[in-house]
């Protein structure tokens, strides 16, 4: 199963373009769209808007395909899930290309920069292996603590 | 006990706030500020807490100025009307656009202002995070090569 997410925002020409690869049999495998505020309704695959907690759709899919915000990354990077990322740049303050790229350098997902040649990535990311993303221990609540002067 | 009062915008900020407000766990209470309309972030809530509601300065890029002027100025008056009614020792927030008026009407009543810098931010300061910077009590970022950059960054490890 590939999943698609644009997380809480939208970005119907990505929908629009893999909508369209499922109907002209380019895509063979089902595909679930979480689509968001989005106003495109995709007629060949299933979809939803909303929901509480996307981890069960990541889990169960071989491929995801999100428009890049952080928390959908890093949740895929740190399972190491199959991840194509279409950086949603219609965003206000969607800079996500910071991360997407840093990810993409290290060979934790596909940045795919042109959502037509979505059809490419998807299948280089079939052939890749994708490991798993080990971030850095926080420290934030520790540094909270100490400013509050509270103790461990 | 102390509270710890929480800015929550949409996405990716939120997930960081609550592995966050985990990671500081009961020995808190919580209130968590969050945008009128936000209907999803409420259902997210793991350690339980007040809920108000603020206005975000931004809703769409279109937008215009004024109103963005009338909504965060109007952000900072109930955020202040929260902080004297809920007293919180301190207000964190992880980079959403919100927090700018809330860390004001903060700043005003010495209620300690913890900001971090999210997660996608690995090169340079998000809007929020530049305008933001040195007008705080911790000021921290998730990728040490920024922290490196900024002065008054502190590294604080990363929270996903």
């Amino acid at each position: 199963m590939i999943f698609l997410t644009v997380g809480t925002a939208m970005f119907d020409p990505l929908v629009k373009v893999m909508d369209k690869m499922v109907g002209d049999s380019i895509i063979k495998e089902p595909v679930v769209a979480q689509i968001g505020r989005g106003q495109y309704i995709p007629r060949n695959m299933r979809y939803f808007r909303f929901i509480k907690s996307l981890s069960k759709a990541y889990d169960s899919a071989d491929i995801i395909v999100s428009t890049g915000g952080a928390g959908t990354t890093i949740e895929c990077v740190t399972k190491g899930k199959r991840l194509v990322v279409v950086e949603n740049t219609t965003l206000m303050e969607g800079h996500q290309a910071q991360l997407i790229g840093e990810m993409a350098r290290r060979g934790h997902l596909i940045w795919c920069r042109d959502p037509n040649s979505l059809e490419d990535c998807i299948e280089e990311a079939r052939q890749k292996t994708f490991e798993p993303f080990v971030s850095q221990k926080p420290r934030a609540h520790e540094l909270i603590l100490s400013l509050l002067g509270e103790s461990e | 006990m102390k509270r710890i009062a929480v800015v929550l915008g949409r996405g990716g900020h939120t997930a960081q706030t609550f592995a966050l407000v985990d990671l500081l766990g009961n020995r808190f209470s919580y209130l968590y500020l969050i945008g009128l309309l936000d209907r999803l972030t409420p259902k997210k809530v793991r350690i339980k807490g007040t809920i108000r509601r603020v206005l975000a300065p931004r809703l769409l890029p279109q937008d215009s100025r004024i109103l963005s002027m009338i909504r965060t100025l109007f952000t900072m008056l109930l955020s202040f009307i929260y902080f004297m009614l809920y007293r919180p020792a301190a207000v964190v927030s992880c980079g959403t656009g919100l927090t700018v008026p809330v860390f004001y009407a903060a700043r005003f009543l010495g209620i300690k202002t913890v900001f971090i810098e999210s997660m996608s931010r690995v090169e340079s300061l998000s809007i929020t995070g530049r305008l933001l910077r040195g007008k705080t009590d911790l000021f921290m970022v998730q990728w040490p090569g920024l922290a490196d950059r900024i002065p008054e960054a502190v590294y604080g490890g990363q929270l996903l």
